[in-house]
């Protein structure tokens, strides 16, 4: 039954999300812009160039990874809202956020329903590479 | 120097909020819409739309709502589902995996898929690879991991083991 309440409730869990979405997604877009500046990020870039050049992408994309892979979402947006990546490269990104994310705390989640978690968090992570690479072969 | 760093940090916070923008407009109307259509009972319709894919999946029909679940509202929501479904005894391990599996791959298909096209990524590549991806990993594991023995020896409702 769709009452006022459902409207109220949806638009409350709107208001919710972003609001989770701004605690991150500022404080780390302000973060890597000082980064940017004092050079570190490029230090990172350039460590890193070679693993993402296989993915099609530049060395400080390796940050998106990592924060998306074992933080969330989020803060995966957050860093690639302040890199400048192109379309191809954001997609790149983002089909292997969307893909495996939260690792930590989805797994968590996992455990409860009775089955475990490592072998599919690792499954997670091995899909989450084959698909950027795929991404990148026929984008 | 102060300046500088003053102007990095506003360069950032621009970046951030413009951003945020992106996100409201599509984050607020769709948390409106996914509660629109748990309350119009559409979550069920579109389940007994879905019951053929129980067939391809290789899962029993009662995995089909928690797959619908946790594909259009979210991980932890279909867990809900799983959990409160494997307690009723419905599930076997082989339905358990397989809805893990899939949904591990892909949930939240609309708010994730939409966080990131809203932040420039493409809609299509976004939505057809995790979808692609879940299916066959889930065939994997039901029709070759889950092949035959398997299966007998480790199906028992979560109570009994």
């Amino acid at each position: 039954m769709i009452t006022k309440e459902t409207w109220i409730n949806g638009l409350r869990n709107g208001i919710d999300t972003i609001w989770e979405l701004a605690k991150v997604i500022i404080p780390l877009t302000i973060v890597i812009a000082v980064l940017k500046e004092t050079g570190y990020l490029e230090l990172l870039a350039k460590w890193m160039e070679p693993l993402m050049q296989v993915l099609g992408l530049p060395g400080e994309a390796a940050l998106a990874l990592v924060v998306g892979y074992f933080v969330n979402i989020y803060s995966a947006i957050a860093v690639i809202l302040a890199l400048s990546l192109t379309v191809k490269q954001v997609t790149i990104v983002s089909v292997m956020i969307a893909i495996c994310h939260g690792l930590f705390l989805e797994s968590a989640i996992t455990k409860r329903t009775g089955i475990k978690a490592w072998p599919l968090a690792l499954m997670r992570l091995g899909i989450s590479i084959l698909a950027g690479l795929g991404v990148n072969w026929l984008y | 120097m102060e300046i500088a760093l003053t102007q990095v940090i506003l360069d950032g916070l621009r970046l951030g909020l413009l951003g945020l923008k992106d996100i409201t407009i599509i984050v607020l109307p769709l948390m409106v819409a996914i509660e629109l259509a748990k309350d119009s009972g559409l979550m069920e319709r579109v389940t007994s739309k879905c019951r053929p894919l129980a067939g391809l999946l290789q899962v029993s029909k009662e995995a089909v709502l928690p797959l619908v679940v946790g594909l259009a509202i979210g991980f932890s929501y279909g867990s809900g589902v799983i959990i409160s479904a494997s307690k009723e005894g419905n599930l076997s391990m082989k339905d358990r995996y397989a809805i893990a599996v899939f949904l591990s791959i892909c949930h939240s298909i609309f708010e994730d898929t939409l966080l990131l096209v809203a932040i420039g990524a493409s809609f299509p590549w976004m939505l057809g690879s995790r979808l692609l991806l879940a299916f066959l990993a889930t065939i994997f594991v039901t029709r070759v991991l889950f092949a035959s023995k398997l299966d007998e020896e480790m199906s028992s409702p979560v109570g009994s083991n």
